[in-house]
């Protein structure tokens, strides 16, 4: 019955027919083909429809998610003339169409040939004010109108004043048919201030007349949401019990934003995906640009002095946090300058502030989406040392080394950790010399109790020690022994080596010494066996005694 | 037209009685009265001109800037005049070129994510031109070089219609990680102005007949003009320049 109602649609759609002129009415093809009966018969229709010139491809996409599937886009033709909009998409699997969508016009009879050039419109549409400019060269189409009515128009795209505008002339009398604004979403760079105080640009949306931290440049979606101290709405979103509204999303009315937080959670975030395309060529968390959704403000640092601590003077990343388990990236607000925490004689800034404390959390989502490093005992040693390695490596990818705020060095969390009372450190751990904060810088030292999940956030000191000796070389403190670095300028290589390693080599339930024998391998696979990366790799591992 | 040949062949028929008596002088040459001149010229190119500016993108200054060759070219004039007084004449010369000026473009464009990392960008913008419509007002002394030659050296105002093509916006290709940009095209408005300058020149001419002759001219025009640039400054541009050609002579 389906094929026979679609038989007859396209027969009636052929024998259709309307008096020419210079406005034409016209019926539409509407063709939405699922089934396999109707999909045959309107595959016949514009394979027809194609033979004769009606139809011609505009472009075939393959969509990753079906990769067998081919996708082609046909644009109708009338003697020549795009007919505006007028589409055919067909979903095939090896040339056996799955699915048609379109909507055609059917039996034009109307006269292409234009009383006017398309000079002549360009310099009335020039000269018509407003300080217009033309975005395109005017061309010829036949635009389908709401009516049914077809007409023969140039078309272009018109910047004035007062937006940019496509714009439909009629090609014999120069009236203006249709205008409608080109602009849906504007993308818009924007400045602030972040927590060092240091002005950063911002890459943001524009829309009715405000900016909102969500980032227009960048190819996944990346948006920064403001909790606005709303604790309930934090807890509620991050265990995916409501949606995100539209007014979640951090804003600024000028786009010279002002709350450091919200600045440097934007941009941190996008900085940390730029690192990793830049140097690694990943795209994304999940090499296929997941979203990337980030919490700020779930309390005013005032509010947070009475609130958990994990909301306020911490960051993470939750792999399975959010509406739909979309993942979340949240940045604690840190506390008043005025207080510091008596366990450690800090001050903690709010942590967006920190680089590396952004990108180490987003490389828990690179983790969960490669090797996926058991959280536990070594592998999840392993785990949290991968992203203080990354953190490092992006805060030394964007920032000058030196020891000042605002510099690459080898503490981790350095720039929002802030030593106040005296005899207190920046930072929280330091790769450099993983004792200074209560880490093993060898693998006799290391932790083998069962707290912070067998010591992920203890034991990662020895292999962040690896990474420091393999670039900067020098001597372990516990066995003696000497390594010779690649050097500061080529840590680029131990980058690499300990991106493949972990994201590519290492199973899930990794020890160190199988982080030892995938990053040596890296090291030969990327530079090959005689590599200074491969003496660095090895000897490094051997001095913090894993063999 | 009359008058003047009575006193010519007054000023001949006293020349044949002096004959008999004195060689024959030379045939004096003939001042004309009235003339017209159609030459085909080619014009050197005025000064090339050039521009800077500075463009607000991504939240940073952006500057680019153009240079602009003016090509020579072929030219087409029309002029004519009459005697007023003696070997002084006053004309009137109408001349229209169009140069083709083609325009190279350089400039840095402020990267999206960071300050102080512009992206270089450059290239050609074709496709465009100056026209000059120049009418050129002038004193003519004549100077009669032989019977059938004829010397003119002119000067005086010139008013010129300019109309030029400037670049006054350009567009980019760019992508992720937007660390490069390349130039797609320029955009382009038409500064168009009236202005007042000078000419000077001479003027050569062989008769073939009594009326008609060929002959060779050389001339200057040039005026200077501020036209608008598309941040808010001016653009000096030097219009006019130095013409030479050919062409016909009539008399009358």
């Amino acid at each position: 019955m389906r094929r026979t109602i679609a038989a007859i649609a396209v027969a009636g759609a052929l024998l259709l027919s309307f008096d020419t002129g210079l406005a034409q009415q016209s019926p539409a093809v509407k063709i939405r083909a699922t089934v396999a009966n109707d999909v045959r018969a309107w595959d016949s229709y514009v394979t027809s429809r194609q033979r004769a010139g009606e139809l011609r491809p505009m472009r075939v996409d393959r969509d990753p998610s079906l990769p067998a599937r081919t996708i082609e886009r046909l644009q109708q033709y009338h003697q020549g003339v795009p007919i505006w909009g007028a589409q055919v998409v067909r979903d095939s699997t090896n040339g056996v169409a799955e699915s048609i969508f379109g909507e055609l016009s059917s039996s034009l009879t109307i006269d292409t040939a234009p009383t006017l050039s398309s000079d002549n419109v360009e310099q009335l549409l020039v000269a018509a004010g407003d300080d217009a400019k033309l975005l395109r060269r005017a061309t010829l189409a036949i635009l389908p109108l709401a009516s049914g009515e077809h007409r023969l128009v140039y078309t272009t795209v018109v910047s004035t004043d007062n937006g940019v505008y496509r714009v439909f002339v009629d090609a014999h009398t120069a009236a203006e048919v249709l205008r409608y604004s080109e602009i849906q979403t504007q993308s818009a760079v924007g400045t602030g201030r972040g927590v060092l105080g240091d002005t950063k640009k911002l890459s943001v949306l524009q829309q009715a007349g405000a900016y909102f931290a969500d980032d227009q440049h960048r190819p996944p979606d990346l948006t920064t949401y403001d909790l606005r101290a709303d604790f309930n709405r934090t807890l509620l979103l991050l265990n995916g019990l409501t949606s995100f509204l539209p007014s979640d999303v951090a804003s600024d009315v000028d786009n010279d934003w002002t709350d450091a937080s919200a600045v440097d959670a934007h941009v941190h975030v996008g900085w940390t995906y730029d690192y990793y395309f830049k140097r690694h060529g990943r795209r994304g968390l999940d090499n296929q640009d997941r979203r990337l959704v980030t919490l700020i403000n779930a309390f005013t640092q005032q509010g947070g002095l009475t609130a958990p601590s994990l909301f306020v003077i911490n960051a993470f990343w939750c792999d399975a946090c959010g509406p739909g388990n979309v993942g979340l990236m949240f940045f604690g607000n840190g506390v008043p300058s005025n207080f510091f925490m008596a366990s450690t004689g800090q001050n903690v800034a709010q942590l967006a502030g920190g680089i590396d404390v952004a990108a180490h959390e987003l490389t828990h989502g690179v983790t969960s989406s490669s090797s996926n490093l058991i959280y536990l005992n070594e592998s999840g040693a392993l785990n949290e040392a991968f992203s203080d390695i990354m953190g490092t490596a992006v805060e030394f990818y964007y920032q000058t080394p030196g020891p000042g705020r605002g510099q690459a060095d080898y503490l981790c969390g350095e720039d929002v950790f802030r030593a106040v009372r005296a005899g207190s450190l920046n930072g929280i751990r330091s790769m450099d010399n993983p004792r200074l904060f209560g880490q093993p810088d060898h693998y006799n030292l290391r932790y083998t109790g069962t707290a912070d999940g067998g010591g992920v956030h203890i034991n990662s000191g020895i292999a962040n020690h690896v990474y420091y000796l393999a670039i900067e070389g020098g001597t372990n403190r516990t066995s003696g022994l000497s390594v010779q670095g690649v050097g500061p300028a080529n840590r680029e290589q131990i980058e690499k080596v300990f991106y493949r390693a972990f994201v590519f080599l290492l199973p899930a339930n990794a020890t160190f010494a199988t982080a030892r024998v995938a990053t040596i391998q890296a090291a030969i696979d990327l530079y090959g066996p005689t590599g200074a990366a491969v003496t660095a790799v090895t000897q490094a591992w051997t001095a913090v005694g894993v063999s | 037209m009359k008058h003047a040949a009575g006193v010519l062949a007054l000023v001949m028929m006293a020349s044949a009685a002096n004959a008999q008596t004195r060689p024959a002088p030379r045939p004096r040459a003939r001042i004309n009265r009235i003339f017209v001149s159609i030459d085909g010229v080619y014009q050197t190119a005025p000064k090339d001109f050039s521009d800077s500016v500075t463009f607000q993108e991504n939240a940073e200054s952006g500057a680019f800037s153009t240079s602009y060759d003016v090509k020579s070219g072929p030219a087409f004039t029309l002029s004519g005049g009459g005697l007023v007084w003696q070997r002084l004449a006053v004309g009137v010369g109408v001349s229209r070129f169009s140069h083709a000026t083609p325009t190279t473009l350089s400039g840095s464009v402020p990267h999206p994510f960071f300050f102080s990392r512009p992206r270089s960008v450059s290239g050609d913008v074709g496709g465009l031109t100056r026209t000059e419509l120049a009418v050129h007002v002038q004193a003519r002394a004549m100077i009669p070089v032989a019977p059938r030659m004829q010397a003119m050296v002119f000067g005086g105002p010139s008013f010129f219609q300019v109309k030029q093509d400037i670049v006054n916006d350009f567009e980019i290709s760019e992508s992720y990680p937007y660390d490069t940009a390349t130039f797609s095209r320029g955009v382009t408005n038409t500064f168009s102005e009236s202005k007042v300058g000078f000419s000077v020149g001479g003027d050569f001419t062989y008769f073939l007949t009594r009326q008609v002759g060929v002959g060779g001219t050389a001339l200057y025009a040039g005026a200077t003009m501020k036209a608008p640039s598309p941040d808010g400054g001016t653009i000096d541009l030097k219009i006019g320049g130095f013409q030479a050609g050919g062409g016909l002579r009539f008399r009358f």
